[in-house]
């Protein structure tokens, strides 16, 4: 079966949230990574806000559905970038 | 805020993530030096990476502070990116960091064959030193250690405490020859087959740059 990795990057804190939309949408698990974001203009003293970026493993038939969950669950426009999945093990009993 | 002030994206959409290795403390400037070329996001977190030496293994000190970078550019501006991280991150030299591109769903033209291939290990935390082991065993040296957060089961909630399983994840990249017994060997050793034990995932690389490569080591 075809799988997809959704990124989706959300303030720090909102991770949990997401997770919990994706997984009303099917998904199974998710990894969560805290990560600094950087500004679009670089400034002489840089503060860059933490971000946390949510990583969710899903079948095809599943990813677009999650991806809707998710934007619709924040009033604010949420980052969401899809990689393609060439292998993987581990996955397979969540099918 | 309004559902209605949703902020409208008018610039090109993303369809290459460029994930970068660099020293720690290179990472603002790379995600500076990669927003100014175009990049329409970047982010970046702390790693530890692997230097692939039996005797800095042994005494303890084979880990080494790195950042991650995760950039999402537009396959245009993807060569003036290399170039930028060649001349002014010193990229094309070994030892500064390694870049590679890593194509997205929504990629006009799919890698058709590629030779190099990235690989995700997600264990839980403790284990990640169980997998650089193993695939050490295997020939396949210099995994980038980071800490992250998940699961199966997320959080829960003890006596009031949130609690948050804790996981580690080995970021790797590695010819696309070996990877098919690299999963075999991880489901037989470790077996990431049961559930809660692990997963393992591979994507694609177009293009990369600073790779560590042991014919060059021996030249």
């Amino acid at each position: 079966m075809e799988k997809r990795m959704l990124m989706v990057s959300v303030p720090l804190g909102k991770a949990e949230r997401v997770v919990q939309l994706a997984n009303k949408a099917g998904a199974r698990g998710a990894t969560i990574l805290h990560t600094r974001e950087a500004l679009p203009e670089p400034k002489s003293f840089q503060l860059e806000p933490q971000r946390d970026v949510v990583l969710i493993v899903t079948s095809v038939e599943l990813q677009q559905g999650i991806e809707e969950s998710i934007r619709a669950g924040f009033e604010q426009a949420i980052k969401v970038y899809c990689v393609p999945i060439l292998n993987s093990v581990g996955l397979d009993h969540n099918s | 805020m309004n559902k209605e002030q949703k902020p409208t994206v008018t610039e090109k959409p993303s369809d290459m993530l460029l994930a970068c290795v660099v020293t720690r403390g290179k990472g603002s400037q790379l995600m500076n030096l990669l927003r100014r070329e175009g990049a329409s996001y970047a982010v970046s977190t702390f790693a530890e990476g692997t230097i692939p030496s039996h005797i800095l293994n042994m005494l303890g000190i084979a880990k080494t502070k790195k950042e991650l970078v995760f950039a999402f550019i537009n396959r245009e501006i993807e060569e003036t990116c290399y170039q930028s991280l060649a001349h002014e991150m010193k990229l094309d030299q070994t030892g500064h960091g390694v870049a590679f591109s890593i194509p997205l769903c929504n990629h006009p033209e799919p890698p058709a064959e590629t030779k190099l291939a990235a690989t995700f290990i997600i264990v839980d935390k403790g284990r990640g030193e169980d997998v650089l082991d193993l695939l050490d065993e295997l020939g396949l040296r210099g995994g980038t250690l980071i800490s992250a957060f998940g699961g199966a089961s997320m959080t829960d909630i003890r006596f009031n405490l949130p609690i948050q399983p804790e996981k580690e994840l080995i970021f790797m990249v590695a010819p696309k020859e070996p990877l098919p017994n690299m999963l075999k060997t991880l489901d037989e050793k470790l077996s990431f087959s049961e559930p809660h034990q692990g997963i393992a995932i591979t994507f694609a690389i177009t293009r990369a740059i600073g790779l560590y490569s042991e014919e060059k080591k021996g030249k």
